[in-house]
């Protein structure tokens, strides 16, 4: 297991080479840093953070600073572990409310960091703003393009037809 | 549309994360329209992955209130008469069939076949597996399956040399989207009662909502969700046994059946 940890601090440097200095126990949050003190002992130097830039590594920092008391999931991933769709706390809702650029963009840096409530809190939060859209209005959210062909798009319509809400 | 966008824009989530979200959906009727979005998405949608651990964590969400474990046994036994003996038709099969035309993917099997094995698991023994699924839903009360799981079964497995421990425990099911949009009717239909009329209707309330499912999808036939769903000889792979719900005449006198019914809840 992790050595008795001496270190405090660590310091995470931003792909536009901010370095932020966090305590230990906030870092940790994250898996990727958590595995990667536990590998190299004391670090000094910054850590590199190559896909998050300044503003959204704050933001993930100040989620992790919120939740750092929480319990750690266990590794195996068990049922007892496991969240309802439903369940996202007031303070996390509030933190989740940014624009839907900066929503993807913590997606992102949750799942490079390794940090795994942060990661489905914000899927949640995706799925609960894709409710009551249309195709159109997905495709705008996602900013994705129809690629169907008319047949298909016809073909998938009869498909789903039995499941239409009535 | 506008010729192709090679760079992937900044909200592009990469397949993984895509599936964290379809399985994190409030309702299957938002996954079915997220489907639609693109080739992509649909493909997503449709990976078995992605379907059963959206049905899992949606049962686990939304189904362990008050009326949901009724609604999970019903699924239970609804998948018992329709894919439990094979060769199974319905809409597990039906649906798969109408998919793989369209995405050229390997047939899906219904993934439940291989864990409940055990026969007659769900019927009561009074009204066996060739009554209509009618009478054996609205005879289904919460006391009989009691008396059933804990006085009939045990007897009868004995008798073949099982035990109650090696039933798999309904936690075990594995659901599959389909699930997800008959349970979701059924909630549905449960909360449209009024709470005061609840009490009355509690002890029915399988029958009930079922028949109210039945009743909204206008089945015939095989019961698979569909309407008019053609069961095709020529279709399925094995000889169907004659005493399941694909025998012709069986199948005639359950559609006529169902018309009676849904009249009768019209009246």
């Amino acid at each position: 297991m992790a050595t008795p940890s001496t270190q405090a601090t660590v310091k995470l440097q931003s792909n536009d080479n901010v370095v932020i200095e966090v305590e230990r126990a906030i870092a940790e949050r994250s898996v990727l840093i958590k595995n990667m003190l536990e590998d190299c002992g004391e670090v000094t130097d910054a850590i590199p953070i190559s896909n998050v830039n300044e503003s959204i590594l704050r933001k993930v920092i100040e989620w992790c600073e919120h939740h750092k008391n929480d319990p750690v999931a266990a590794e195996n991933e068990n049922d007892d572990s496991r969240k309802k769709t439903t369940d996202i706390d007031e303070w996390d809702q509030k933190f989740m409310n940014v624009d839907q650029e900066m929503l993807f963009e913590i997606i992102l840096a949750a799942n490079f960091l390794d940090i795994k409530p942060l990661l489905d809190t914000g899927c949640k939060t995706v799925a609960n703003m894709i409710k009551g859209k249309s195709p159109e209005e997905i495709r705008k959210l996602f900013n994705i393009q129809n690629d169907f062909t008319p047949e298909e798009e016809e073909q998938i319509r009869r498909e789903n037809e039995w499941a239409e809400d009535r | 549309m506008s010729s192709i966008n090679p760079s992937p824009p900044s909200r592009h989530l990469p397949t993984e994360l895509l599936e964290l979200v379809f399985i994190h959906l409030p309702d299957p009727h938002t996954y079915l329209t997220l489907s639609t979005a693109s080739r992509h998405f649909h493909a997503v949608a449709n990976a078995k992955y992605t379907r059963i651990n959206f049905a899992s964590q949606w049962f686990f969400t939304y189904c362990d209130g008050i009326h949901a474990p009724e609604v999970i046994n019903w699924i239970a036994r609804f998948i018992r008469r329709h894919c439990g003996e094979p060769p199974a038709i319905c809409t597990h099969y039906d649906y798969k069939l109408a998919r793989s035309r369209l995405s050229s993917k390997p047939k899906v099997i219904p993934n439940i076949r291989e864990r409940l094995h055990i026969a007659n698991l769900f019927y009561d023994t009074k009204y066996g597996p060739d009554e209509s699924l009618w009478q054996f839903s609205s005879l289904w009360f919460a006391r009989r399956r009691e008396k059933f799981m804990t006085e009939i079964l045990p007897r009868r497995m004995e008798l073949r040399g099982e035990s109650v421990e090696d039933m798999p425990p309904l936690e075990e099911l594995v659901l599959d989207l389909e699930d997800v949009v008959m349970a979701w009717d059924m909630v549905g239909s449960w909360q449209q009662v009024a709470i005061e009329d609840r009490d009355d209707i509690w002890e029915n309330f399988t029958a009930f909502a079922f028949n109210r499912w039945r009743f909204v999808r206008k089945i015939h036939g095989c019961l698979c969700g569909k309407e008019g769903v053609q069961v095709d000889e020529k279709r399925s792979i094995q000889p169907r046994p004659k005493k399941r719900c694909g025998n012709a005449s069986s199948e005639r006198k359950e559609a006529s059946r169902t018309d009676f019914n849904t009249k009768r809840m019209k009246a």
